[in-house]
């Protein structure tokens, strides 16, 4: 396989971006690892072609629709559905104002929980939108549909969003802690 | 809330390792090369063995032969034999003239040599460019004349009529490859893109070497029978947001023409068109716009027609729908290749076999013209892939 460097340099560099990706478009390490890799692999198959081009856009395309086939197919699929009620109770239960560490993992849990809820094209296009801060033609483009699609996708995404967590994601109401909300912030 | 999502994503992704072995991948891509390999020399190995009979069944028909026929002169339709395997024993292509080629052809998608073959029948054995598939790198005239292939310093395109070739040297960083065919023949374009988005295109008269280079904004697809360059301007079409733009460029002068294509009424609810599968129409004046189908589990569909889209005006001067692929299962899809005299040709995959079939425009009748071992990878005349 010609190119091994440069397919090695290239991982190196953006690997840690796509394993977040591809975390986010499963909500589970072990079938992101499996979608990473397997985009991985098939990207080194084309490597001298791909090279050409963007292959961190190509790896994300195939990761996207992996993650489609896999959902088709169900059955490699692990993760389970969680009910919005239990998911509301978690969101309601935590305490806005609280440093507590433990609210990192739980806000991390809500998020998870919620884009687990969403079919896999509008969860692909939260990701691609909001972690990778991909344009809408760029998320198009990686998807392999028109911006309008994108658009409407993202719209019915974040409604479906707004629902799952609304203590989190409803406009005035999300609190963050900062840097000077914590501790060891330096707050006076 | 976008803002907030954001933050809450980028919080939750941040603490995820990097799970990314560039190692690991490399040896699971060469394992699925492998198999890959295994399973199509298999499959090749049943489709020889139909060829044979079938060989012996065509003895009297000109196209079953391969050594006795003569060179055929270029300018005709393509002769694609009625089953198409690797010979037993099959020469490397010569340097004297061997006449016109049909196509050229690979009986798996990875790890084996393709073969050029020609109008008269006979095969000869070609090297392989690259680890990748094995036809890439390759192109042929839409007449089957010359053939090219990219080297160690550029673009060669030799004369299968003759013995002359025409080089085309990089000039620059990155990669000259060959591009597209104008519709008579006469010209191709070659580019050379070092980032995906720069694009340095040299038009070449291969009949007289003349030469015109110019770098281009927009993306390359298409070279006139005038050697100017066309362009497509724009991303993704589809019914919802069909603007979509050709320039015309005059690689000479620089001078640029933008002609708005009105696909709207063409293109149906979900489907895609862009301009990188670009084939000229006999003629010169019209072009040929596969178009795709995506659904919202379907990221990637099959072509479900083409657009036959006239390069001055920008009209779609007629539609026409194509045979229906597998979605579901992927048991079998088709691909719009070139526009020839005779009608659409598509390649159409299936899990046994691979076909070359012409699909009348008018009656939407299909032909098949050539059958090939599973897998087969066809680069016909004219064709970027």
């Amino acid at each position: 396989m010609d190119g091994d460097e440069g397919f090695r340099d290239f991982v190196a560099t953006y690997g840690a971006a796509l394993s977040r990706s591809a975390f986010l478009l499963t909500g589970d390490h072990q079938l992101a690892e499996d979608l990473l890799q397997t985009a991985l692999a098939r990207t080194a198959m084309h490597w001298r072609r791909v090279a050409a081009g963007n292959p961190e856009a190509y790896v994300r395309r195939v990761m996207i629709n992996q993650r489609t086939s896999w959902w088709r197919r169900r059955r490699y699929l692990r993760e389970t559905p969680v009910d919005a009620e239990p998911l509301g109770a978690l969101a309601a239960n935590r305490s806005a104002a609280s440093p507590d560490p433990a609210d990192a993992v739980v806000r991390q849990l809500i998020v998870t929980a919620a884009l687990a809820q969403l079919p896999p094209r509008q969860r692909a296009v939260i990701v691609l939108r909001f972690l990778d801060d991909l344009s809408e033609a760029a998320t198009a483009r990686a998807m392999g549909c028109s911006v309008g699609t994108v658009k409407a996708q993202a719209h019915a995404a974040l409604a479906r969003l707004r629902t799952l967590a609304p203590t989190l994601l409803a406009d005035g109401r999300e609190h963050r802690p900062r840097p000077a909300d914590s501790p060891a912030g330096g707050g006076t | 809330m976008t803002e907030q999502l954001r933050a809450l994503l980028h919080d939750a992704a941040a603490a995820v390792p990097d799970y990314a072995d560039a190692d690991r991948a490399l040896r699971a891509g060469r394992r699925a090369l492998r198999r890959r390999a295994v399973s199509t020399a298999i499959a090749a190995a049943v489709v020889v063995v139909i060829a044979v009979g079938a060989a012996s069944a065509l003895r009297s028909d000109p196209r079953g032969g391969t050594d006795e026929a003569g060179p055929v002169a270029p300018g005709g339709e393509p002769v694609y034999p009625a089953v198409l395997a690797p010979p037993e024993r099959a020469a490397v292509l010569p340097a004297s003239r061997v006449g016109s080629a049909a196509l050229v052809y690979a009986p798996c998608a990875r790890d084996c040599d393709p073969f050029l073959v020609l109008d008269s029948g006979r095969q000869y054995r070609l090297p392989r460019l690259g680890s990748g598939t094995p036809t890439a790198g390759y192109t042929l005239s839409p007449d089957g004349r010359w053939l090219g292939w990219p080297t160690e310093s550029g673009l060669r395109i030799r004369d299968l009529d003759g013995r002359g070739t025409r080089d085309i040297a990089d000039d620059g960083p990155g990669r000259t490859s060959a591009w597209a065919w104008s519709a008579d023949s006469r010209w191709i374009l070659a580019v050379r893109h070092t980032d995906g988005l720069a694009h340095h295109a040299t038009a070449i008269d291969v009949t007289t070497g003349a030469r015109h280079r110019a770098d281009v904004s927009g993306y390359p697809v298409g070279v006139r029978i005038d050697g100017r360059l066309v362009a497509w301007v724009g991303d993704l079409a589809s019914a919802a947001e069909p603007a979509a733009a050709l320039d015309t460029v005059d690689l000479s002068t620089g001078a640029s023409e933008r002609t708005a294509l009105d696909l709207g009424p063409a293109l149906r609810t979900g489907e895609i068109a862009t301009g990188e599968e670009l084939q000229p129409v006999p003629g010169g004046s019209l072009a040929m716009l596969p178009v795709q189908a995506a659904t919202p589990t379907d990221i990637l569909g099959p072509a479900s027609a083409v657009l036959v889209v006239d390069l001055d005006t920008g009209r779609v001067v007629r539609r026409v729908d194509l045979p229906p692929s597998d979605r579901s299962q992927n048991t079998q899809h088709w691909e719009p290749r070139s526009y020839e005299a005779g009608g659409i040709t598509l390649v159409h995959w299936t899990l046994e076999r691979t076909e070359i079939v012409q699909l009348d425009p008018d009656t939407g009748a299909t032909v098949v013209h050539s059958t090939l071992p599973r897998d087969s990878q066809v680069l016909l005349r004219g064709t970027r892939r």
